[in-house]
């Protein structure tokens, strides 16, 4: 469908006879794929007419249309006069909206070739991050524990190495041992009186009791006494294990067996004397010598 | 000079001396001598030099000021006086002197050390120098060249400058090193040996020669049969070992222990005890050490050098290590039987305190394996002396030594109680007040030298007259550390063994003391079970103190005011149920103390009363002799008093158990017993156990026959093994 945008008409100040007679007709440049059409009204006046549908304000906001117009007279005098179409903005009811310059925004629309880029890049990026995922998981592992309170200033190297084998008095062992491990090695222990020690008292019997309560009372006074007698015992001597050895102190110097040094002037002429392997030497100190005499 | 002058004088003095300052005249014309002259040039103007034999006061005047440099220098330099020559010295009174005379010892002394730095100076240098050259020539091939350079070397080590230089070239030390390890003559050896020793007087030279590894070179010397060599060696080891860390274990490493023992042989004083310190360094906390110089026949050495040399630093030094040595097991009885006892008490008396007191801390480590060592008196009597000492270390060692020493040693014992050994060991006990260490040995030397015997009941005599009874009462009280109260407790009953002592024992209120720790022990062991946890305290079983004091009431029992005073504080009951107990040792004292008991009525009564029957029935048949008589002998005598029938059956039954124990006896008794119808022994055999006596109140169980077997290895004694049971 055809819309008339426009009505234009001419002017001429030649006042030729019979009036005006104006003929409008696109310019030949202007009529390859145009996108306008004249159509001459006959009164003088022509009107623009769409040839599109519809006219996209970002493709192209204006539109030149070249219109030659001719007077119509013998000879035929033309002038074109270009006409600038602006594409503008409507609303629902076609009432004009916005006609200005301004920036003009795109749609939501994107290209294809956008797009994919854009698909492109967000790829990337997620691979990324799900590697440094992958990564850290695996850094994950470590068994340090580096937690944030522990802020080291310095590293304290310890060179402590205890003791060693002089070091005896630092732990009680007698806390860890078993008590019956314990009892065979107390320090003071019971010494049971050998048999060959104390030879147990000949046994004096006597006759033996009748049933005489007497006989008996004495018999028994007499078991007992014997017995008191008895060396093997309670209580027992015992022997204590004592083991002091010492706090290991440094004896101080003990006489030396050598003479010490001597400080006085030495000699060394001998050197010269020892033959070819001793030539060096010999030198070195006999300059030395020959210097201090000087 | 001492310039009284006035200005103007000296003015005129200076340029008239510029102007002939170079006009020396040393005299030798003028025949100037040095003699003072009192009214010399102070007033006098004029002069004139004049070369003449003049004035001989105008002669000193001329000369004055001349010699002035010249008296410096001579002051300074005085090799540089011509001989002959003699310099005026301008002193005007004998006790002030010059100021060139009083700057003459300082400047002698600056000169000296400025002659002493650029000699430093001028030796390190040429030492550094020349040690390129020397350590070349001492990797020689040609011994003789080997042979000189080290003399050369030798040399340089005895001035400190070049010393220096050697110490800080390691070629040079390691040099040396091999040279005496690989050459073949004993000069060389020596010669190196020599320097190493020089070096070792420094810690770096210490260094140098550990790092170049010089220790396994000196220990393979040490085999040397060069005297000099050997000294060098060791002398320097001993450095290494004193100052160089990480000396002693290369030490050994390389076996110096193996050739440091043989060396003990050898005859300067001197040099064994740098060895004897060295294999005390070597061996002080180091089992494997002590071991070695065990395998090598260390102790025989030691011994012999104890025994015969009188050299103070050796004998201590060897001391030393035998007191390394003595805390080994193995090497204590080598020692002891090499005779170490008799060596180390021949110097208990002499002025050396260091030597002393090794010699006892040595002694009281050997002391429990030389019981039975003879020729111990001398030192036992040495010992009871050092009792009266006030130094406590000595008196930790003297009760020691004695305590072990008299232990189950009858001829010990008695040379100790003849010497007077009880009242010296009373006043140490007293003087040691809180220190166990010196009571608790004392206390036990006292116990055993009052039983097992002949002279025990002199001792036991001696205690009471030296008044230690209330000392050792004293003991029992708090705080109680158990094995002073286990000692003093057997030292008690050993001391009521003398009827004299029984009143003054009660009189000191031993009995309530006894018989509170008795009853403070045998609750600590109801406490803890019976029979399956030890109950330690201080390292004395409860159970020790439970039957210490038992023994010590029963032989005080046998006093009958004691016998009162014991039943009044109601321990019957506490006796009978310790018949029950599982050590048998206790079920024989307390049998014991009842036996006692039981001659009073009354308290046979009580024992009656309180069950002990059934407990004793069981002790009867008990395979130890002493319980069964005890138990017997309680038995009869609680039957006393009831009727005769019952006393009979009683009779009866306790002959017939008391003679298991001596079947020829029994034998001797069959023969003897006229045969009675109701008496036959195979009868008597088959009622035996059990009897049954019903009218006996039988309110004490039994005894469970695994209680007492279960008592078994846990102790430490067991007289069962020492009465062999004769069935």
């Amino acid at each position: 469908v055809k819309y008339k945008i426009q009505t234009i008409s001419a002017v001429d100040p030649d006042d030729p006879v019979g009036g005006h007679h104006f003929l409008f007709f696109l310019a030949p440049e202007s009529s390859v794929r145009a996108n306008f059409s004249v159509r001459d009204n006959g009164d003088n006046t022509a009107g623009i007419f769409t040839r599109r549908t519809g006219y996209g304000r970002m493709h192209k906001s204006t539109h030149l249309v070249s219109v030659v117009i001719s007077d119509g007279q013998f000879p035929m005098q033309s002038s074109t006069g270009t006409l600038t179409i602006r594409v503008c903005t409507c609303n629902r009811d076609g009432n004009m909206e916005m006609c200005n310059a301004e920036a003009l925004t795109s749609s939501a629309g994107l290209s294809t070739g956008a797009l994919v880029a854009i698909l492109l890049c967000i790829l990337i990026l997620l691979l990324i991050v799900v590697l440094f995922a992958a990564l850290k998981r695996q850094k994950k592992k470590e068994p340090l524990i580096i937690s944030k309170e522990d802020v080291r200033d310095n590293v304290v190297s310890y060179n402590d190495e205890g003791g060693g084998e002089e070091d005896t008095q630092a732990f009680d062992m007698g806390a860890l041992r078993h008590p019956e491990v314990m009892e065979e090695s107390k320090l003071r222990r019971d010494i049971l009186p050998s048999e060959s020690l104390y030879p147990p008292p000949p046994l004096r019997r006597t006759k033996a009791p009748s049933r005489e309560n007497a006989d008996v009372r004495d018999f028994i006074n007499q078991r007992v006494q014997e017995n008191e007698g008895n060396p093997t015992a309670p209580p027992y001597d015992s022997l204590a294990t004592y083991a002091y050895e010492g706090n290991g102190s440094v004896a101080e110097s003990l006489s030396s067996l050598g003479s010490m040094s001597s400080e006085g002037d030495q000699d060394y002429n001998y050197l010269s004397e020892w033959g070819p392997r001793f030539r060096k030497l010999a030198d070195m100190y006999r300059g030395e010598d020959s210097d201090w005499d000087s | 000079m001492s310039l009284q002058m006035s200005e103007a004088e000296g003015a005129v003095k200076v340029e008239e001396w510029q102007q002939t300052f170079y006009a020396s005249d040393s005299g030798i014309q003028s025949g100037a001598t040095t003699i003072q002259d009192e009214d010399q040039s102070e007033c006098s103007k004029k002069y004139s030099i004049s070369a003449s034999a003049g004035d001989s006061a105008t002669d000193m005047e001329a000369q004055y000021s001349l010699t002035r440099a010249q008296r410096v220098r001579a002051a300074m330099f005085p090799e540089t006086i011509v001989e002959g020559e003699t310099v005026l010295t301008a002193q005007s009174s004998p006790d002030q002197p010059t100021n060139v005379q009083r700057l003459a010892e300082p400047s002698q002394l600056l000169k000296t050390a400025i002659v002493h730095l650029i000699n430093y100076q001028d030796d390190a240098e040429l030492a550094t120098r020349a040690v390129p050259e020397l350590t070349k020539l001492l990797a020689d091939e040609d011994q003789v060249v080997v042979n000189k350079a080290a003399m050369i070397v030798n040399q340089l080590t005895r001035k400190e400058a070049s010393r220096r230089v050697l110490i800080q070239s390691p070629q040079m030390v390691s040099a040396v090193v091999r040279a005496m390890q690989n050459t073949g003559d004993l000069e060389t050896a020596r010669c190196a040996a020599s320097v190493l020793h020089s070096l070792s007087h420094q810690r770096e030279g210490l260094l140098a020669i550990f790092k170049s590894g010089g220790i396994p070179a000196l220990v393979r010397m040490l085999s040397s049969p060069m005297e000099s060599v050997l000294f060098y060696a060791i002398t320097t080891l001993h450095n290494l070992l004193l100052h160089q860390e990480g000396a002693k274990m290369a030490v050994r490493l390389a076996d110096g222990l193996q050739r440091m023992v043989p060396l003990l042989k050898k005859t300067n004083p001197k040099f064994l005890a740098i060895t004897t310190d060295c294999l005390q360094l070597l061996s002080y906390a180091n089992q494997e050490s002590k071991l070695i110089i065990l395998a090598n026949a260390g102790p025989e050495s030691l011994v012999f050098i104890m025994r015969n040399y009188n050299y103070e630093k050796l004998l201590w030094t060897t001391s030393r290590v035998l007191k390394v040595l003595s805390v080994c097991p193995s090497n204590k009885p080598a020692i002891v039987d090499a005779g170490g006892m008799q060596a180390l008490g021949q110097h208990l008396t002499g002025s050396s305190q260091r030597l002393t007191q090794n010699c006892l801390w040595t002694l009281r480590n050997l002391s429990d394996a030389a019981t039975k060592q003879e020729g111990l008196d001398g030192l036992l009597q040495i010992l009871v002396s050092q009792l009266g000492s006030d130094d406590v270390n000595m008196l930790t060692c003297a009760t020691g030594i004695l305590s072990n020493l008299t232990c189950n040693n009858a001829r010990n014992k008695a040379l100790v109680t003849q010497s007077g050994g009880v009242e010296a060991l009373i006043h140490a006990v007293l003087r040691a007040g809180e220190k166990e260490d010196v009571a608790e040995p004392a206390i036990c030397a006292l116990r055993h030298l009052t039983s097992r015997h002949l002279d025990a009941d002199l001792a036991q005599n001696a205690v009471r007259l030296h008044y230690g009874i209330p000392a050792i009462t004293k003991l029992l009280g708090q705080p109680h550390y158990w094995p002073v109260v286990k000692a003093t407790v057997g030292l008690i009953r050993n001391l009521a063994l003398c009827p004299a002592n029984q009143a003054p024992l009660r009189e000191s209120g031993t009995i309530p003391r006894l018989i509170n720790l008795l009853l403070k022990a045998h609750q600590e062991t109801q406490r803890h079970g019976s029979g399956a946890q030890q109950t330690y305290q201080d390292g004395v079983r409860m159970e020790e103190i439970v039957e210490g004091c038992t023994g010590a009431l029963h032989i005080l029992a046998r006093d009958p005011i004691n016998r009162g005073e014991i039943a009044s504080m109601q321990t019957i009951p506490l006796f009978v149920q310790l018949l029950y107990s599982y050590v048998e040792n206790i079920k024989r004292v307390s049998a014991g103390v009842l036996c006692e008991l039981a001659l009073d009525k009354q308290s046979a009564e009580m024992i009656d009363a309180e069950g002990a029957s059934a407990p004793l029935m069981e002790l009867l048949h008990s395979p130890n002799e002493g319980i069964a008589t005890y138990a017997a002998a309680v038995l009869f005598r609680i039957s006393e008093d009831k009727s005769s029938d019952y006393r009979k059956r009683v009779s009866v039954e306790l002959t017939h158990s008391l003679f298991k124990h001596d079947p020829a006896a029994w034998e001797m008794a069959h023969a003897v017993m006229p045969l009675d119808p109701g008496y036959i022994p195979d009868d008597l055999d088959a009622v035996y156990p059990p009897y049954g006596y019903s009218d006996l109140p039988m309110d004490g169980l039994p005894l469970d026959a695994e209680l007492h077997e279960q008592y078994m290895p846990e102790m430490t004694y067991d007289p069962r093994q020492v009465y062999p049971n004769p069935l």
